[in-house]
């Protein structure tokens, strides 16, 4: 009985965390393509830099993001294999900036209501 | 890449690009084979990429983005507690016409008998249940496609219905046991032509209809959706559960439809059978001439039933409307 209920704690807290970071993918997607990438090494990256996303999510996302007009795609041919390579758009670039000014006014908030605990 | 894996990494953009709209297939298929190839690279195998991209339906859903549903969360409620209503009373109804049924034409075995129940039942449980979904499904696409389910820019506080008094909540009950008693009529008029006989049980079978059957036969769609009419009455209850100005012009209009339906059928269609009285007279062994109190209210039964209807209408209508108008309802209450 004990051990059902540690893991249902367990499960409860990995979806809480989850969607906690969910939206933060966003805004970690548009900080990393000041310079153009390709889906791959943008996973890479976002993972070793400590927000790991699935390739299952961001592929979808970066494309939805580029229908949003936010992104601008390009596939670049040259190489061995055919990789499409995904930058800012100036709406891209603008967001960014607009959501940065967010996330900062809300992680000073959330600091200011965990000091209180 | 081995031969083998090439083989798996296509199934499985297959898999996935099936599933999407044809003008972005070709290049998500692309996008696809460029990321399994790179993150296989890195780990060695296909197959434990392939897992960890996950089940191909759910990676086209991600990629179409859109709800992929046939009733949405507004409406499921509602949904299965019209289910729920029509389970009921089509059981019922069923089990009363099929149970008049079985009096008149008596089934050769008990065997048969549930054979015949039961299949009646699935029957009908299937054509319920195929009819409401579509109806809930039209409504979800078309409120969808119109966008008035888009959140929050179109509601206004104003929107807020007012609590209802207390009489005016319309108790569940009621539009529930007007369905059965609809389902159970639509069963009934739809099953069992027997019942338009009139039967002498002594030792043969006469078959005498009052109605004309090739008449009766072109009449009943039109019968029907009197029935159809006065269900959508009674869900519409059901569904705003309140007593409202609004209820009670669409209850009002909806019924005089249904009036100049009926009114047809009954005074207009030429439905009755004119040798009716002489049919009965010759079960009776007597001459007409020797039953003419038959005779006459014969004659005059479809201008009665006539009266009695546009009587019903107007009583109906002016009780509807004072229930309605007496609660000093709110406009908007719905």
């Amino acid at each position: 009985m004990k051990q059902e209920d540690a893991n249902g704690f367990g499960k409860i807290f990995e979806n809480l965390s989850l969607e906690l970071r969910r939206g933060t993918v966003v805004l970690s997607v548009l900080s990393q393509l000041q310079t153009p990438q390709y889906g791959y090494s943008l996973v890479e990256q976002l993972r070793d830099r400590g927000i790991p996303v699935e390739a299952g999510t961001l592929y979808p996302l970066l494309r939805r993001m580029e229908s949003q007009g936010l992104l601008e795609s390009t596939w670049e041919t040259d190489g061995s294999k055919p990789r499409k390579y995904y930058g800012l758009t100036g709406a891209g670039l603008r967001m960014l900036k607009l959501l940065s000014q967010e996330w900062q006014s809300v992680t000073k908030a959330m600091i200011g209501l965990l000091k209180e605990e | 890449m081995a031969h083998d894996d090439v083989q798996m990494l296509e199934r499985y953009v297959y898999a996935v690009t099936k599933r999407l709209p044809h003008n972005q297939r070709e290049d998500i298929a692309q996008e696809l084979r460029g990321l399994i190839g790179e993150m296989a690279e890195s780990t060695g195998d296909i197959e434990t990429v392939l897992r960890e991209l996950g089940d191909p339906a759910l990676l086209a859903d991600t990629y179409r983005g859109e709800a992929r549903y046939l009733i949405g969360p507004r409406y499921y409620d509602f949904y299965i507690m019209v289910l729920k209503i029509v389970g009921f009373a089509v059981t019922l109804g069923i089990a009363i016409a099929l149970g008049i049924g079985f009096f008149f034409n008596t089934p050769q075995s008990v065997g048969q008998m549930f054979g015949r129940l039961l299949e009646t039942l699935f029957g009908a449980y299937a054509g319920a249940f195929t009819w409401i979904t579509i109806m809930f499904w039209g409504i979800e696409r078309y409120r969808s496609s119109k966008g008035i389910d888009e959140p929050l820019e179109s509601w206004r506080l104003d929107d807020l219905p007012e609590v209802p008094q207390r009489s005016a909540i319309i108790p569940r009950t009621e539009p529930i046991v007007s369905l059965v008693f609809l389902v159970i009529f639509f069963a009934v008029l739809n099953s069992t032509p027997w019942l338009l006989r009139i039967l002498d049980w002594r030792d043969s079978v006469y078959i005498i209809n009052p109605f004309i059957p090739e008449v009766f036969k072109k009449m009943l769609p039109l019968f029907n959706l009197t029935i159809v009419i006065a269900m959508g009455i009674e869900f519409a209850k059901l569904y705003t559960g309140v007593q409202s100005k609004r209820l009670a012009v669409l209850t009002i209009g909806l019924k005089l439809v249904s009036l100049a339906i009926s009114l047809y059928i009954v005074a207009g269609s030429g439905i009755w059978n004119p040798s009716f009285v002489q049919d009965l007279a010759y079960m009776l062994q007597k001459e007409p001439n020797e039953i003419p109190f038959l005779g006459r209210f014969w004659e005059f039964f479809p201008s009665f039933l006539v009266i009695v209807m546009v009587l019903g209408y107007v009583v109906e209508t002016i009780e509807t409307v004072w229930r309605t108008w007496r609660l000093k309802l709110p406009k908007d209450a719905t």
